[in-house]
């Protein structure tokens, strides 16, 4: 909590002006940020300069800025809002260019993996919850990783509260068949993957 | 310590409580303490609990932690300083001392004027007009490849936000023939708007003549439906070689049997004329060509004419009209002629 209250102090002393505060609020949050960029593209540029975007408007915006409760709601809002706009400019282009890709569609995560069995797993999970709504990865992300309520999820993705958390029992369930199937599937996935290995 | 609240609590529940997400994601001593206490009265909520936990972690997998590297923040940071500094500059160099109030005002009013002109503009552009002079015919295809040859002194109009899948307008002020494609897929119709009266087809050919009081609608092939502006009158059904007149001062409407070609013969370049009365001819020609012809005596008026005349050149026009009668065309001006 006593980040919480620095991020705080920091915001107020950007608001007056202070470019210290401002360029430490940008170190602090640009990864955040681009972690939830990451559950609504999968264009790492594009999520990129929208988080320069953000901190150059909020920059000229500074003597309008409001105090706040918790910096990382209204940053992930507002990041939120400049990544749509842009997104919706991208497509009008795109419009124009045929032929290039929209990207929607997560490339294979490479990790450096250490165990087989570990990749096998990561990957299952990985494939499954890539393939879960990209509302419901939002949201998820905003609710285990954010840790907000229901009220702050909702003004960012522009919800009413309730049809919030029906959106999050939605992905809860879909979580909990996930975790469900693996735990029947991987032993069986595993077994078949070492012996394939020992065979061949 | 409101343990009670949990004891119905299944995985998923607890997964999506705030308190319990807040002591997963962020553990801290009191939240610690809660749930011990907890598990200790519910024991049998363990494997729930545990479930909702796992499941959490789960969740956590579905976001393979991403990093800016330091070099790529740096970089970041320093576009965005950059920015700022340049802009910063130029606002010294351009701020003004207008008062606010007066900013905003300059911006609403040059926003008024714009918005002004601008509907001004669109309201003009939303019409495709096609105009004749007198003694001038012209051809008109329509975004729907009907053809409307529009006769002299007319003016046609539609809106350039034509769409051939819905009802089709036109406006007509003078005489035009139609030849209007059929829609064969929507079956869309075509609407004439006359004067006093809305010409509504499918698809056909027919003409319609509408100036001043009087209206004339000839049709060649098809069938065509006439709804005159009076609302109580019923709608008229036309076929092919009806011809119906209608005059707005008497409201009178009459219907008649005729060669529907020599009502569109105009659009040959000839107007034909089967045993018409030399004043019916006479009329004609002021329409088309915009000159008036005094005709005086009243057996003149009378006299049966069979002869076809050009509408596109009033010298041919007149002279053979007078090699017709056998009578000389006397001209008082360039607009006005005496038959005597």
């Amino acid at each position: 909590m006593n980040s919480r209250r620095n991020d705080l102090t920091h915001w107020n002393e950007f608001r007056q002006g202070s470019e210290r505060a401002f360029s430490l609020l940008f170190y602090r949050y640009s990864d955040l940020l681009l972690n939830y960029g990451y559950t609504l593209t999968h264009d790492r540029d594009l999520i990129k300069d929208c988080i320069q975007e953000l901190f150059l408007d909020l920059w000229r915006r500074k003597n309008q800025l409001a105090e706040l409760e918790k910096v990382n709601a209204y940053l992930l809002q507002a990041f939120r809002r400049v990544l749509f706009r842009k997104i919706r400019q991208d497509e009008k282009q795109r419009f124009f260019q045929a032929g290039s890709d929209a990207g929607v569609i997560l490339p294979p995560e490479d990790h450096l993996i250490e165990a087989e069995s570990e990749h096998i797993r990561n990957e299952y999970i990985a494939d499954k919850l890539n393939h879960l709504p990209q509302r419901q990865r939002e949201i998820i992300y905003l609710k285990y990783y954010q840790n907000l309520t229901y009220e702050e999820i909702g003004e960012i993705m522009g919800l009413q509260q309730q049809a919030a958390w029906n959106l999050f029992s939605r992905a809860i369930h879909k979580l909990r068949e996930i975790m469900t199937d693996h735990r029947y599937i991987l032993p069986s996935l595993l077994l078949v993957s070492v012996t394939f290995k020992a065979v061949f | 310590m409101n343990l009670g609240k949990y004891e119905d609590y299944c995985a998923e529940d607890f997964a999506r409580d705030d308190r319990f997400i807040r002591w997963v994601v962020s553990p801290s001593p009191e939240e610690d303490a809660f749930w011990k206490e907890f598990m200790a009265v519910y024991p049998y909520k363990e494997s729930e609990i545990n479930s909702a936990r796992e499941m959490i972690f789960l969740a956590q997998q579905l976001q393979p932690s991403k990093q800016l590297t330091k070099a790529e923040k740096d970089l970041m940071h320093e576009n965005i300083l950059a920015k700022i500094h340049a802009e910063t500059s130029y606002a010294i160099t351009t701020t003004s001392k207008t008062p606010r109030f007066l900013r905003y005002a300059a911006v609403v009013a040059l926003l008024v004027s714009c918005a002004t002109i601008f509907y001004n503009y669109w309201e003009r552009n939303q019409h495709q007009i096609y105009e004749t002079s007198f003694g001038e015919t012209l051809t008109v295809e329509l975004p729907d490849h009907s053809r409307v040859i529009l006769n002299g002194h007319s003016r046609l109009c539609f809106s350039k936000n034509w769409k051939n899948n819905e009802d089709r307008f036109v406006w007509l002020d003078g005489e035009a023939f139609f030849e209007v494609t059929r829609q064969v897929e929507t079956q869309t119709k075509f609407s004439v708007m006359a004067r006093d009266m809305v010409v509504q087809v499918l698809g056909t050919k027919f003409n319609v003549n509408s100036r001043k009081e009087k209206t004339r609608v000839v049709l060649n092939e098809g069938q065509i439906k006439l709804m005159l502006n009076d609302e109580k009158a019923n709608p008229i059904l036309m076929d092919p070689g009806d011809m119906v007149d209608y005059d707005h001062n008497d409201n009178q409407l009459v219907q008649t049997k005729v060669n529907p070609e020599l009502h569109s013969s105009w659009k040959e370049g000839i107007q034909l004329f089967d045993k018409t009365p030399l004043q019916e001819v006479v009329e004609k020609m002021e329409e088309i060509y915009g000159v008036t012809i005094s005709l005086n005596n009243e057996k003149l008026r009378q006299r049966k004419m069979t002869m076809g005349i050009p509408v596109e050149d009033l010298e041919i026009a007149l002279r053979t009209i007078e090699s017709v009668l056998g009578l000389k065309i006397t001209k008082n001006s360039d607009r006005n002629f005496v038959i005597n």
